[in-house]
């Protein structure tokens, strides 16, 4: 599904972001991607979302050369691939409902049917209500679940979270995660959650990969996460 | 069938929800057509009253008294061959004096005691030039035929006339192709400002899967908009404010040879004019600004 083959990445300035990751992510997975900041985690989603190129190696998400992509075949990538990013990216012109449904106007789907899709995913993550809110009405949580909304809107294969619950207090992670795991339960979509918060990682065991200064330092099937002060020590 | 109706709806919807930026490219796109539309106004006059100037010069050639009536015919033919002549009218000593009585007014009438047999005048030519350039170029070919006694053309006031009128024409279309390419280069800039400040939410189109066209499409709509809205005013103003200036100068500028353009269809070409460069500058700039940020992201 996902598989990065010796991949490393170098931005223009000549900071070295990946070195040599090589990495497999099955259909249907649950995968947390964990390290400090400035650990590549960002980098890696830019390479999965197309954003950047890999300076080495190859970058496929579901056969598809993710690196070589044509800037004009890139949009046609992404609706396979739902993002939600740190900083939400909502269009602040439009209302919520207007934002979920971009996603799924873009692929020129039927009116009628995205309607409704709109509907059933804002209640899926319990916005319903403020549907007609813009996003600088919205508190961070509130913009958080309508940017899951438009990232599962188009029911994509691949859906990765950077830090989704980032500003969000421990009961509204909570639900976040269990609003994840339902989608990757329902729709077998593939999910990739970027997170520091370790609480969670420990609560809600999963696959967890860690990354260290451009280097997966550990790869844990079995999930969960021991703090870990002068070495790398790592269960 | 949404595929068409979306960008519209969308720009519609970009233009009252971004209504500050849309506000401000609105006005730029308005005060430089106003701009464009007066000096249109004043070049398109100019040219009329220049040619109308022209029109009325006329070449006046004197004939010996000694050339017969049949030479007097032969001669007109050889004129008429000359490149640039439009007609040639035979006025015989009788009419000539008319015309000289007639210059004088009411004072001309003790000139009278010339007509008949003691009329010092001579048969003369009146002729018509297709331009008023090639007024002295064919006045030195007739010069040059037989049986002319002298060739007039309201001397070099006249020439000279046509060449200033002339030269401020030009020098008015230069400065409306100037401020024409100003005025693009403005509104351009202003859109390409508006859409500036939009730079993110285009980024974003990209980011969840919009194709370029389809994010461009409803700015281009709002573009046109923005261009149609920006030329309403000038428009306006130049219909009924040219109504206004025609009729109060009552069609002259200073004397009556400076016949000014009339109002119709005249404005109505105009508003035409400014309407289509609203528009193609207000597209353009949209095209231009949002395309340049669709590069930049991948």
């Amino acid at each position: 599904m996902i598989k990065l083959a010796d991949v490393s990445k170098t931005y223009k300035n000549g900071v070295n972001a990946l070195y040599n990751i090589n990495l497999f992510i099955d259909q249907s997975e649950f995968v947390y991607i964990i390290g400090p900041t400035g650990s590549g985690k960002s980098t890696l989603i830019r390479l999965l979302d197309a954003e950047e190129k890999p300076t080495k190696g190859l970058v496929e998400v579901s056969g598809i050369n993710v690196g070589q992509l044509r800037h004009s075949k890139i949009p046609f990538y992404r609706r396979h691939i739902g993002v939600v990013f740190q900083d939400f990216k909502l269009l602040p012109s439009k209302t919520v409902f207007e934002n979920v449904m971009y996603a799924l106007e873009i692929t020129n789907m039927n009116p009628l049917l995205a309607r409704q899709r709109v509907r059933e995913v804002l209640q899926l993550v319990d916005l319903t209500e403020k549907s007609s809110h813009y996003p600088n009405q919205l508190s961070g949580g509130q913009q958080q679940r309508a940017v899951i909304a438009r990232a599962i809107a188009n029911k994509p294969r691949i859906l990765i979270a950077d830090e989704p619950t980032g500003n969000l207090d421990p009961q509204k992670s909570g639900e976040i995660i269990q609003l994840l795991e339902r989608i990757n339960r329902e729709e077998k979509t593939t999910i990739l959650m970027v997170t520091h918060d370790i609480g969670i990682v420990n609560q809600y065991k999963k696959r967890t990969i860690a990354l260290e200064a451009g280097h997966i330092v550990a790869d844990m099937v079995e999930g969960g996460y021991i703090q870990h002060e002068s070495n790398h020590s790592t269960i | 069938m949404n595929r068409i109706i979306r960008p519209f709806k969308e720009g519609f919807i970009g233009l009252v929800r971004h209504m500050a930026m849309s506000i401000s490219s609105i006005m730029a796109v308005m005060v430089t057509l106003f701009l464009v539309s007066l000096f249109l106004l004043l070049t398109v006059n100019l040219q009329q009253i220049t040619t109308s100037v022209q029109s009325k010069v006329q070449i006046h050639v004197q004939i010996l008294n000694e050339v017969s009536l049949d030479q007097i015919g032969e001669l007109k033919r050889e004129i008429l061959e000359i490149p640039g002549v439009v007609q040639v009218d035979f006025s015989d000593k009788d009419k000539e004096l008319d015309r000289f009585i007639a210059s004088y007014g009411e004072e001309g009438k003790i000139f009278e005691m010339y007509r008949g047999e003691k009329n010092p005048l001579r048969n003369a030519f009146i002729i018509d030039v297709s331009e008023g350039e090639l007024i002295d170029q064919v006045s030195t070919k007739i010069r040059l035929l037989d049986g002319i006694e002298s060739v007039n053309y309201g001397g070099l006031n006249a020439l000279k006339l046509i060449e200033i009128l002339n030269s401020i024409r030009d020098s008015g279309l230069i400065l409306v192709s100037v401020l024409g390419l100003l005025a693009i280069f403005l509104i351009t800039n202003t859109i390409k400002m508006s859409i500036h400040s939009r730079m993110s939410e285009i980024q974003i189109m990209r980011t969840i899967g919009a194709t370029n066209g389809f994010i461009r499409s409803p700015f281009l709509i709002e573009g046109i908009l923005i261009g149609i809205l920006g030329s309403i005013l000038p428009i306006i103003i130049t219909i009924f404010g040219y109504q206004y200036i025609y009729q109060s100068l009552n069609g002259v500028l200073l004397s009556s040879i400076f016949i000014l353009r009339p109002v119709f269809p005249f404005v109505f070409e105009l508003s035409y004019l400014i309407a289509l460069l609203g528009i193609s500058v207000g597209l353009l700039g949209s095209f231009i600004s949002v395309s340049r940020y669709l590069r930049t992201v991948r």
